[in-house]
C-alpha cells in the first residue's frame, strides 16, 4: 500500500515536471562505443578524469570518500561500480557528473548540507545527469544545430583541466557547456525520485534550493552561484520541488534525514571548510550561510564562529555587535575555537573598546599560546 | 580596397602596440616603486610598464614569479582592479582596517582574481622602512593547478595602504627568489 501511494506521488510529480528523458538508460558498467559519435567526448572526459586523480585539491580522506561514495552507491544501486566520486576542496557550492561516470562534489557543497537527505537529493540530481546521458544529448544537439564552438569548447576545457576546481566549473555545469533547462528539470524530477525511493525526507529537496536562493540573492556581483547558473529559474524550481514534497510527505511516516550521521562525518573537516568559505571574500553570502547553519545547530561552536567572522568581514552598520554576539555564542559551546577570542579582540579594537579588546586578546594568547599570529596579537596588546 | 601587405603591417603595429613594455631595474641603485617609496634591488629585475599605484617586477616572467608594489591605495579603493568585476565587488580598502582585515582583503582579492585555495598565515609585525608594518605568508594555487607561495609586506599610514606582494611557484622558484625579495622588503626607504 505504501509503495502504491509512493508511486502515485511520483506520478503526480512527473505530471508536474514533464516527461523524463526518452533515451534508454545505459547498462551498468557502460562504456562508450569508440566507433560512434560518443568516442571523442569520452576521450576528453577520460583525460579530464585522469587529471582529476592527481589534482592537488582532491580530498583523499578515506572516511569522507567512503561515506560519499557509499551514499552514491546506495542511491544508484546497480550503477554503483560505474560511478566514481571525487571530492574537490573548493568553497563554491557545486557538483557535477561527467558522462563517463565521474562525479565531482565540492567541499563548499558539503559545508552547506545539514543532513544526509539534502546531500542525497543533490547526488540524485547528478546521478540522473549521468543516467540520462545529458552531456551526450547536449553535444548531439549542439552538433545538429551547428553549435560547433560549444563542442570544441567542451573538448578544450576537458583537455586543459589541471585543477579540480576548474573541472567542476567548466565540465559539469559551467558556462562553456551547460545542461539545458529541460535537462535540469529532468535531473530534478528523477533525482528527487531516486532519493525519495530510498526514504530520504522529501522536504529536504526544496530546503536545499531555498537556502541556495537566499545565498544567491545576497551575492554582491552579478555572477550566479555555479550550481544555479544553468538551472531553471530558482523560484520555479523551488515551487516545483515544494509541490512534489507536499504530495510525497504523507506517503510514509518513516522518512529519514540522517542529520546526526552527516554531522559526525563532516565535523573533522568543518574548520577547514569554514576558513575556505570565509576566504572567498563574499561575506554577505557567508553571513546568510552561517545564520542558517548556526540557527539549525546552535550548539556548534564552529558555525557560530563562522557567523562572527562573516559579520566582522562584512563590516556593515551594526555588524560589530552581531559579530561579538556570535563569537560569544561560539565560546559558550563545547570545544570553542580559540580564534573566537581573537575575533572579539579585533572587533572591540576597531570599535574603540580597549578593555574588551585587551581581555579578548589576552584570552586568545592564553588559549592558543603557539598561534601563528601570536606576534601580531602581542603587538596589538602594546597598542591598547 | 586596402592592399594585403598594408593590412598586415597595420595589424602587426596594432599587435605590437598592445605588447607590455619591459624595462630593466639595475641592482645597487634605489628604485622608486610609488608613493614616495624606494627599494634597493640586489639583482637585476625586469619591470613591467608601471601604472599609477602598481609596479611589477619579475625575474622569469609574470606568469612565473612577480613582485607587486601596490602603493597609495586610498580609502574606498581596491588593491587592484579585476577584469569583469566592479571595484566594490573585488573588495575595498578601508582606512580603519587592522592588519588582519588587510590580510583578509588580500586573500579575497586573489580569490576573485582567479586563484584557488588561497590561505594566509603567520601574520606578524614587520619593519617597513623606519616604520612598523606587517607581513604574512600565502599559499595558493593557479587555475591550472600550479601550487604557489607568496609573501606580503604592507603598511597603513596617513589613511593609505601600501602592499608589496611576492608570488612564485612553491616548487623551486619561491625558495630560489625569496632571499633576494627579503632584501628588497628590508631595503624600503622614504615617506
Amino acid at each position: 500500500m505504501r509503495e502504491r501511494r509512493l508511486l502515485l506521488a511520483c506520478a503526480g510529480w512527473l505530471a508536474l515536471t514533464g516527461p523524463l528523458a526518452a533515451a534508454p538508460l545505459p547498462p551498468p558498467g557502460y562504456e562508450a562505443d569508440m566507433s560512434g559519435d560518443e568516442a571523442g567526448l569520452w576521450m576528453q572526459v577520460d583525460k579530464a578524469e585522469a587529471a582529476l586523480k592527481v589534482a592537488p585539491n582532491i580530498v583523499r580522506d578515506p572516511a569522507l570518500n567512503a561515506y560519499v561514495q557509499g551514499l552514491v552507491c546506495r542511491l544508484a544501486g546497480e550503477y554503483c561500480d560505474t560511478l566514481r566520486v571525487y571530492i574537490v576542496e573548493t568553497p563554491e557550492f557545486n557538483a557535477a557528473a561527467m558522462p563517463n561516470g565521474a562525479i565531482m562534489v565540492n567541499t563548499g557543497l558539503l559545508l552547506r548540507m545539514q543532513n544526509e537527505a539534502q546531500l542525497a537529493f543533490v547526488l540524485g540530481h547528478e546521478i540522473t545527469h549521468f543516467l540520462h546521458r545529458h552531456t551526450l544529448e547536449h553535444m548531439r544537439m549542439a552538433v545538429h544545430t551547428g553549435s560547433v564552438l560549444a563542442v570544441i569548447g567542451l573538448a578544450t576545457a576537458a583537455a586543459g583541466v589541471g585543477y579540480a576546481g576548474s573541472a567542476v566549473n567548466t565540465l559539469g555545469v559551467g558556462a562553456i557547456y551547460s545542461n539545458s533547462r529541460d535537462e535540469e528539470r529532468d535531473a530534478d524530477a528523477n533525482g528527487f525520485q531516486i532519493a525519495m525511493n530510498k526514504g530520504y525526507a522529501p522536504d529536504q529537496a526544496p530546503a536545499v534550493w531555498r537556502f541556495m536562493v537566499a545565498e544567491d540573492k545576497a551575492r554582491e556581483h552579478s555572477g550566479r552561484i555555479a550550481f544555479l547558473a544553468d538551472h531553471p529559474q530558482s523560484e520555479e524550481r523551488l515551487a516545483t520541488l515544494q509541490k512534489a514534497a507536499d504530495s510525497a510527505r504523507s506517503t510514509r511516516s518513516d522518512w529519514t534525514e540522517n542529520a546526526d550521521l552527516y554531522r559526525k562525518i563532516a565535523t573533522p573537516f568543518l574548520s577547514r571548510w569554514i576558513e575556505d568559505e570565509l576566504a572567498r571574500g563574499e561575506p554577505r553570502e557567508s553571513v546568510v550561510l552561517f545564520q542558517r547553519l548556526s540557527a539549525a545547530d546552535p550548539a556548534n561552536a564552529l558555525y557560530q564562529y563562522g557567523l562572527g567572522e562573516a559579520y566582522r568581514r562584512r563590516n556593515m552598520k551594526d555588524d560589530a555587535p552581531q559579530a561579538i554576539a556570535a563569537y560569544r555564542a561560539a565560546l559558550a559551546c563545547a570545544e570553542p575555537p580559540a580564534e573566537a577570542w581573537r575575533g572579539i579582540g579585533l572587533v572591540a579594537m576597531k570599535s574603540g573598546d580597549r578593555p574588551q579588546a585587551k581581555d579578548a586578546f589576552t584570552a586568545y594568547r592564553a588559549h592558543a599560546p603557539d598561534a601563528a599570529d601570536k606576534a601580531m596579537i602581542d603587538f596589538y596588546l602594546t597598542q591598547l | 580596397m586596402m592592399r594585403p601587405i598594408r593590412l598586415l603591417v597595420l595589424l602587426l603595429g596594432a599587435a605590437l602596440a598592445g605588447c607590455t613594455a619591459v624595462t630593466l631595474v639595475e641592482p645597487g641603485k634605489p628604485a622608486a616603486v610609488g608613493d614616495g617609496v624606494n627599494v634597493m634591488p640586489q639583482v637585476r629585475w625586469n619591470q613591467i610598464a608601471p601604472r599609477k599605484g602598481q609596479t611589477v617586477w619579475t625575474q622569469n616572467g609574470p606568469a612565473i614569479d612577480s613582485v607587486y608594489f601596490l602603493t597609495g591605495i586610498a580609502d574606498g579603493k581596491p588593491l587592484y582592479s579585476v577584469a569583469g568585476m566592479r571595484d566594490a565587488d573585488v573588495g575595498i580598502f578601508r582606512a580603519n582596517m587592522l592588519p588582519n582585515d588587510v590580510q583578509d582583503l588580500v586573500v579575497g582579492t586573489m580569490q576573485k582574481e582567479g586563484y584557488d585555495n588561497v590561505r594566509a598565515g603567520s601574520l606578524a609585525p614587520c619593519p617597513f622602512g623606519a616604520a612598523t608594518g606587517f607581513c604574512f605568508d600565502l599559499d595558493f594555487a593557479t587555475k591550472d593547478g600550479l601550487l604557489m607561495k607568496g609573501k606580503v609586506l604592507a603598511i597603513t599610514r596617513n589613511n593609505t595602504l601600501n602592499v608589496f606582494e611576492f608570488r612564485a611557484p612553491s616548487e623551486y622558484y619561491f625558495a630560489a627568489l625569496v632571499p633576494t625579495v627579503d632584501k628588497i622588503f628590508a631595503s624600503v626607504e622614504g615617506k
